[in-house]
Parts: structure tokens; C-alpha cells; sequence
């Protein structure tokens, strides 16, 4: 089971909460298409047996795998959010990074053919526009840290309080 | 063309040609979407009069014109045939994953014409089709139909509408499956299976656009966010199943066949037992944000491992109205109806029949005799190994399970036919399809409302249990009031189901379910995604079509007003305990309600519609071959 | 002192954690008394299923009489013994 080593925030699913609705998908392909097109979204939803469902993004790794992996130079990370960034002109649509990526978080877009990365809406004010629409508020922008912190409290008050 | 793509798919079995068909924005603006298209569909396509189970009949689907949008639980689609139970339109609906693709893929519609000689599965990739065997497929259960399907065609994003075992043996309680999702009532599994169609998979790449997206947006995010409050709280916590203990307390839960309206083990059926011994997840359809299934799993005892979405018709179906207080029996029962591919409910409505025919003596432990159970078995009500091993058998048509599979009003005119019997009294049906979880002696308007379906006994065609239950009216008397109210509840559904959107969303709108609360923020809806001008009474028409048009399939099948008619023990046998007791829906009551009804929508005295109805209506074409 | 039983159904149900609760009102008390003496006596009813204000219930949550008529007007009065049911039957499924 892979897991990411990142530092920086990213997307994350709790799949005791999600539903399986796919209205993440509707408004990320939205927000970066102008249409409706859930093929096109950067959040994927997951239903991968009948009661396991879940949504993936981007986790940005650290060292991140598909940076490394794309032999034209065409991914960059930024240093202080850890959004991959893909260079249009560069990127030829090759996929080494989707090969690279073990979440299964990149997609070639099938007319541009470049690779697509969800960088957080990083240009809205409203930040990311699938975990404002989430209706289980199943989505949150988080980091691994934050994350652990959260468990750690919650056995805590299982172990101790019984609840 | 915003919200449509203006074009239907005509696939045919027979000739494997296919053929596209344009349709202008005025056919549209008629008949929208959902169950009334494809009615309209099936209305243009049949051969008028054919055997339901003969090539003549089409299987058509017509997409909603908010699927593939954000607007909340919009992605549904209606599917239409001749009924193979009724003989009069087989309208159903499904929602989820697979009307999406298809209408990504730039599909209004589909009608499948023909039959196939060899055992099939159609793959709409886009716009091209392809007709595959399906000889790999034969016997795969609904849900394992539509993996292997993935599997085969290499994308996850395949979604299949398939047939179960049940289909293929063309069981007339049959019903269509999606995304675990069921097309599930009137018999379109026999229909599939009849014209040797396994699986219907499509891949739908495009995007979908709309007339006003920002706005359309915000009406979406308003709404979704209502959808988590009150107005959505039986559906999110413990979904249909709530209605257990409701039902049994006003003493109209169908137990033992409809003999009894109350369970003395409602308790143990109840939603509040389910959700704490047996739930493990709650589901959403694709583009729902209410997420009402509930996942349910057996953990110990014979049927450990069972596992499907329980909701409230398919288990007072097979529970109560069998008289089964064991929920692992039921969620078994319901387990093998949604991988069988069939109606739990007319499977438990059939089979609650089989249990009273043996009780009275004319079926004995001979009649039961199976490969499980050589000597036979006796199935008396609350025998739950009985009811499971009974849905076995309709599926596979084993032994008795044959005369099962044909629905509860042929099997009991055969046995009647053979034995000279009257077990037709308490075969629970209207127009040959099995009645649903609400007895109908304590709810008169409701009982008014199932009569005259054009689809048979259907509660989610008729919202007529509404002012009932409500309290709008006495629910145990008739008055003059009960025709206006049948045609307003059935037309008010009829718009959700021609849309269609799921009416579970009805008071999210403004917090008021009724037309004043809820047709003006559909007109946004409807204007935000096509850029039409509909205000409230181009809402209200919507269900008034759809009805009209179903009707007007049904007059050209045949249908007289006899046909519109109540299960025979619901007339003549008083309920005989709870607070419905004493009750029953009396010849003269219900024809005196069915006199209002036809003076409401504007008929004939028989029923029929007049041509200028139709017309007023924007149905020239309708009125020329049976306007009156 | 007239006294009825609210019978608790669904949603009511499962936030108090019981079937049925029996109230005492005053002379005269009515079906708006028996909604305020609920709010009071649950808390967590208030929201769901009593509006805010613990005066009115929430849609679509009504009373029933004995399983015979529904409360529209909660300033009419109860009979003494009264078995009212807290629920919300929509159909569907």
C-alpha cells in the first residue's frame, strides 16, 4: 500500500464518509473545463468493491516520483505547496508520470494531450472547489501530519473514555 | 439544442443495423425525458398488439436532461416496453453511473428494435456501436455481468445495464440492473431476454454542456446543501426502512399476503433493527447528494456472507407480507432478487401467494419438490428458508418455480384453470403487476390512485398515499374530493419521473414538497440548463403529458375501464385488526372514485380521452389514432 | 390531569433512545403543550424534529392519533389516554 511521504497539504478521502456521489468529479472538470465531464476531473472517484468507496487526487509526494519520471523536463514542484506543475509546452503526453504515480492521481487529457495534476484550485479564494461541494463532508485539504494527529486523539478517547 | 443532444440511437437486434434519429427541440419541450420519452419512444416504436415477448416490442431508454450535470439526484433514465406482466407500458426508471455515460456519449435515447439470434451484449462506445457475444456471460449474476464487462472492455468507466439468470430464462418478474441500481419493476428482464440482449455497456467520453452553468451551479450547491438537513432525514439515516414501524402502527404493513395489516414482529424487520445489527455502508447514486441505500450484510447463520442495498418495498415484499421475522432471511431473499435480476417485490408478492395456496390445502409438500429438496418442503408463512429457496427457484424456473416465474395473475389462472380453484382472490395484483407495501384498505385515495396506473400497482406512480397519510383526508372513507386528488398526486409524480430528478429531493427546494414549493425552482433548473422560459404551469404540464401519453399506449393496447381495478380481497375481505380493522374498498366506492378520477383528467365517462385533449396538449398525432 | 403517551418513531426514535414517553399536561393542555414538554425533555429532538423555538415540529415529523387522524392544528386539545405518534412516513423505496 503506498503511501505519501508529503509534507505539504494535498486532497484526502475518508471513505468511512463518502458515498460514492461523484459530485467532486462534476465540479472539478467543471472549474477546469467549462464543462461537465467527470472523465476530465482531477479528483477520482472509487468504487472498488461494493461497499468500498473513495475519492483520489494528488498527494504530493515529496521527491515526487512523477517529477522525476518525466523525461522532458515538463512537471516542476512547487517548493512551498508541493503542487505539481505541468509545463504545456514541454509535456508531449507520454505518461511516464502516470506510469510513476502509485495513487493513480494523473490523467492525459485525450485532445491536448498533455498530463493533468490537480494543483488544490490553487487560484480560487475559495480553495478547493470538491472539498466545498462535498456534501459528506468526506474531503478535506490536509497533511499527513494533521492527519496522525487526528488518530492519534481519537484512540485516545476509544481507549480511554470507551466512546 | 443546451441540456440535449437533439439525437436517439436506434440499435437493431435482428439486422444489427443501426440508424440515428433527430428529433426537433418542440418534441422535447412535450415530452422532456425520463418515463414520458421513453413511453413517447415505445408509443412511436411497437408493433401495435405484439406479444410483449416477441421481437415487435422496443426496449426504449430515454436519458433526463440533468444527467451529467451537478444537479442533485438528476442522473436518472426511464425505460420503457409493453409489460410482459400487464401487457400495457412497462414504464421503469434507474438512475446512477449508466444513464451518465450514455448521455456523455451524446445520447437523448436508445431504442433497441428486434431480437438477436445469438446471446448478445451491445457496447455504445461514443457514438459507435458494437455487437458482442455475450456466450461468456450467460448465467453471470447483474452485478458480476457488469465487472466482467469492465474487465473484458479494459475501462472501469463502462457502465452496463445487464439481465441477471433471471432475465435470460425470461422470468416475468425480471427486472433491468445498473450500478446495482434496478430498473426493477414490470418485467424489462424478460424483455431483454427475450431479444437475447445480456448487457447494454456504454462509454461516454464528452462533456455536457449547459444553457447557464454559473447558475446553474449555485441553484445545485443551494440545493445539495439543503439535502443534508431535515428535509432529507429518513433517506440519510435510516432510509425507506423507516417505514416499517410507521406502516405497522397505522395498520396497513402487508403481512401474510395482505391477511393481516399488522406484524406482531415489526420490530425485528424494523429500519432501527437493520441499522444496528446489519448495516455497513450507506451508498449514493451517482450525482445524489442524499445517499439513501443502505448496504446490509449477513454476518452468521446460513446465509452469512449475503449482502445487498436494503430499502422498504423489496423487504415488506419478502418479510412481512411472507411473514419472515428474520432480517438475514430477507436480506438473503433480496440478496438473490438483485443478483438473480428480479423484482423483490413481485417475487415476494408471488411467493407470499405460493405460501397461502399451501396453507389452504391446494398446493401440498409435493408441489415443492426441487434439487435442494427432494421430498419437497412446506411452505407455511415465517418458513424463511422456504421464501429463500422459493426465489431460487422463480430465478432458475425449478420445479414449482416455473409456474412462479410467471407473476402472481398467471399463476393463479393456471392453477385455477387446472384445479378449478379461486386462489385468483388472493393473488395480489392490478393489472397483473404485484401490489406494493401499503394495504390499501386503510387508504382509500391510495387505493383509487393504484387502480387506475397505467402501469399496474405502483405506489411510485401514484404519490396518492400522500394526502392519506398525511391527513389531508379521512383515509378510511370516499368522498367527492378523491378523483382531483388521484390526478394531482399521480401527475405531481410524474413530473419527478419524467425529468426525471428522485423525489426523495422534493423538500429541499424551499422546504415545502408541494407544486408552490417546488415547480418554480424546477423552472430554474429546467431554464438554467436549456435555456427555455418554463415557469410553474409549464412544470405542472409535465406530468399531465406524461400520463396522457402512457394512458394513450394503454387505450391503443387495449384498455377498457374494467381493467382498472382493485386485487379481489381488498374489495370483499374486511381488514380484521389494528386501526385499520373493518375495512374495505367496496365495488361501489371504488367506481364511484374512478367516476370522479376520469371527470378530473378531463375523460370520458369509459375512460377514454377526447381528441381535443389531446390536442390542447400537443398531441395531434395521439388524438388522430385514439382520441375520442 | 390528562396524560397521553408519545410513541416515538424513526428519526424521534433514534434520538431519544426510546419508544414511547408519557407525558402529564395541564387542564386544557394541547398538542403545542405536548411539542414544548418533548423540546424540554430531549433536547436533541430540537432540530431534526422540532423546529428551533421548541413550538412547532418540524416538517415533514406530524402527530397522529391513535393511528386514526393527524394533528393539524397543535392549539386543539388531546383526549386524556391518547397514544400520539412522533413520525415521518414519506413512501418510497
Amino acid at each position: 500500500m503506498p503511501t505519501s511521504t508529503s509534507k505539504y497539504q494535498y486532497i484526502t478521502c475518508d471513505p468511512t464518509k463518502c458515498v460514492g456521489c461523484q459530485l467532486c468529479e462534476y465540479i472539478c472538470s467543471y472549474v477546469k473545463t467549462g464543462e461537465f465531464n467527470t472523465y476530465r476531473s482531477r479528483i477520482r472517484t472509487v468504487r472498488a468493491e461494493e461497499i468500498l468507496i473513495t475519492a483520489v487526487a494528488c498527494r504530493t509526494c515529496e521527491d515526487a516520483p512523477c517529477v522525476i519520471a518525466c523525461p522532458r523536463d515538463a512537471l516542476s514542484q512547487d517548493p512551498n505547496t508541493g503542487i505539481i506543475h505541468v509545463d504545456a509546452n514541454r509535456c508531449d503526453g507520454c505518461a511516464w508520470c502516470v506510469e510513476a504515480c502509485d495513487f493513480g492521481a494523473i490523467s492525459i487529457n485525450p485532445e491536448t494531450k498533455t498530463a493533468e495534476i490537480c494543483d488544490m484550485c490553487e487560484d480560487l479564494e475559495d480553495g478547493p472547489q470538491c472539498v466545498k461541494w462535498c456534501p459528506k463532508e468526506a474531503l478535506e485539504l490536509t497533511t499527513p501530519d494533521r492527519r496522525a494527529q487526528r488518530s492519534r486523539r481519537k484512540l485516545a478517547v476509544e481507549e480511554v473514555l470507551g466512546r | 439544442m443546451y441540456g440535449y443532444s437533439g439525437k436517439i440511437l436506434h440499435v437493431d437486434l435482428t439486422t444489427r443495423k443501426t440508424w440515428v434519429e433527430s428529433k426537433p427541440e418542440e418534441w422535447y419541450k412535450i415530452y422532456i425525458g425520463g418515463v414520458s420519452m421513453a413511453s413517447r419512444l415505445c408509443w412511436e416504436n411497437i408493433e401495435v398488439g405484439c406479444d410483449p415477448l416477441s421481437p415487435g416490442n422496443p426496449i426504449c431508454i430515454a436519458n433526463g436532461m440533468f444527467a451529467g450535470t451537478p444537479v442533485p439526484v438528476g442522473g436518472k433514465y426511464g425505460l420503457a416496453s409493453k409489460s410482459p406482466l400487464t401487457g400495457f407500458i412497462g414504464d421503469s426508471l434507474s438512475s446512477s453511473w449508466f444513464t451518465i455515460a450514455l448521455k456523455r456519449a451524446g445520447w437523448d435515447g436508445i431504442v433497441i428494435h428486434g431480437a438477436s439470434d445469438d446471446w448478445v451484449y451491445v457496447f455504445i462506445d461514443d457514438d459507435r456501436v458494437e455487437f458482442r457475444d455475450a456466450s461468456q456471460l450467460l448465467g453471470l449474476g447483474t452485478f458480476q455481468t457488469e465487472e466482467t464487462i469492465r474487465e473484458e472492455l479494459g475501462d472501469d468507466q463502462v457502465r452496463s445495464a445487464t439481465i441477471g439468470p433471471a432475465g435470460e430464462k425470461l422470468v416475468r418478474v425480471a427486472s433491468v440492473t445498473n450500478d446495482s441500481r434496478q430498473a426493477g419493476r414490470t418485467g424489462h428482464g424478460a424483455v431483454w431476454g427475450s431479444k437475447k440482449l445480456k448487457a447494454l455497456s456504454v462509454r461516454g467520453t464528452h462533456g455536457v454542456s449547459v444553457a447557464d452553468p454559473d447558475a446553474l451551479l449555485q441553484l445545485s450547491y443551494d440545493i445539495t446543501q439543503a439535502a443534508q438537513g431535515p428535509h432529507t432525514q429518513k433517506y440519510r439515516i435510516l432510509g425507506t426502512m423507516a417505514n416499517v414501524l410507521n406502516l405497522n402502527r397505522l395498520g396497513i404493513l402487508p403481512t401474510r399476503n395482505y391477511q393481516q395489516g399488522v406484524f406482531e414482529y415489526a420490530e425485528l424487520i424494523s429500519g432501527e433493527y437493520l441499522h444496528e445489527h446489519y448495516h455497513v455502508k450507506t451508498i449514493a447514486c451517482a450525482q445524489c447528494p442524499i445517499a439513501c441505500e443502505q448496504m446490509s450484510q449477513v454476518k452468521d447463520g446460513p446465509y452469512a456472507g449475503a449482502m445487498t442495498g436494503i430499502d422498504y418495498e423489496p423487504l415488506y415484499a419478502v418479510g412481512s407480507n411472507c411473514g419472515v421475522k428474520d432480517l438475514r432471511a430477507a436480506i438473503k431473499t433480496i440478496d438473490i432478487c438483485d443478483r438473480g435480476g428480479m423484482d423483490a417485490m413481485s417475487t415476494g408478492v408471488t411467493i407470499s401467494w405460493a405460501m397461502e395456496t399451501f396453507e389452504r390445502g391446494i398446493f401440498t409438500k409435493e408441489d415443492f419438490k426441487c434439487a435442494k429438496y427432494p421430498e419437497g418442503f412446506e411452505p407455511n408463512f415465517g418458513n424463511a428458508e422456504a421464501v429463500v429457496t422459493l426465489a431460487e427457484m422463480i430465478r432458475d424456473r425449478e420445479g414449482i418455480g416455473d409456474l412462479l416465474a410467471e407473476g402472481s395473475k398467471r399463476a393463479s389462472a393456471q392453477v385455477d384453470a387446472e384445479r378449478g380453484t379461486e386462489t385468483w382472490k388472493w393473488a395480489m395484483h392490478i393489472k397483473g403487476l404485484e401490489t406494493p407495501g401499503y394495504d390499501a384498505r386503510g387508504l382509500k385515495t391510495f387505493a383509487l390512485g393504484l387502480a387506475v396506473g397505467t402501469r399496474g400497482a405502483c405506489h411510485n406512480r401514484t404519490a396518492a398515499y400522500d394526502p392519506d397519510i398525511k391527513g389531508e383526508v379521512d383515509r378510511f372513507s370516499v368522498d367527492e374530493t378523491r378523483g382531483k386528488l388521484a390526478k394531482s398526486t399521480e401527475e405531481y409524480a410524474a413530473v419527478y419521473d419524467t425529468l426525471p430528478l428522485c423525489k426523495f429531493i422534493r423538500r429541499c427546494f424551499t422546504g415545502k414538497a408541494d407544486r408552490a414549493g417546488a415547480w418554480p425552482a424546477i423552472a430554474k433548473l429546467i431554464n438554467a440548463t436549456t435555456g427555455w422560459d418554463f415557469d410553474y404551469d409549464a412544470v405542472d404540464l409535465i406530468g399531465e403529458r406524461a400520463f396522457t401519453i402512457k394512458k394513450a399506449f394503454n387505450i391503443r393496447e387495449g384498455w377498457t375501464r374494467e381493467d382498472d381495478h382493485l386485487p379481489w380481497r381488498w374489495m370483499h375481505e374486511p381488514m380484521k385488526e389494528g386501526p385499520s380493522a373493518g375495512y374495505v374498498v367496496s365495488e361501489e366506492e371504488l367506481e364511484y372514485m374512478k367516476d370522479l378520477y376520469y371527470e378530473a383528467k378531463g375523460w370520458t365517462k369509459d375512460g377514454l380521452i377526447p381528441k381535443e385533449k389531446l390536442i390542447a396538449l400537443g398531441m395531434e398525432d395521439v388524438a388522430e389514432e385514439i382520441g375520442v | 390531569m390528562p396524560k397521553v403517551v408519545v410513541e416515538f418513531y424513526g428519526t424521534a426514535r433514534q434520538v431519544t433512545g426510546q419508544k414511547e414517553v408519557t407525558i402529564e399536561l395541564k387542564e386544557g393542555g394541547t398538542f403545542r403543550d405536548v411539542v414544548r414538554a418533548l423540546a424540554a425533555r430531549y433536547p436533541k429532538l430540537v432540530g431534526d424534529v422540532i423546529q428551533p423555538g421548541g413550538e412547532e415540529l418540524q416538517m415533514p415529523n406530524m402527530f397522529n392519533v391513535n393511528a386514526r387522524r393527524v394533528v393539524h392544528d397543535l392549539d386543539t386539545q388531546p383526549q386524556d389516554g391518547d397514544r400520539i405518534l412522533l413520525m415521518f412516513v414519506t413512501a418510497g423505496g
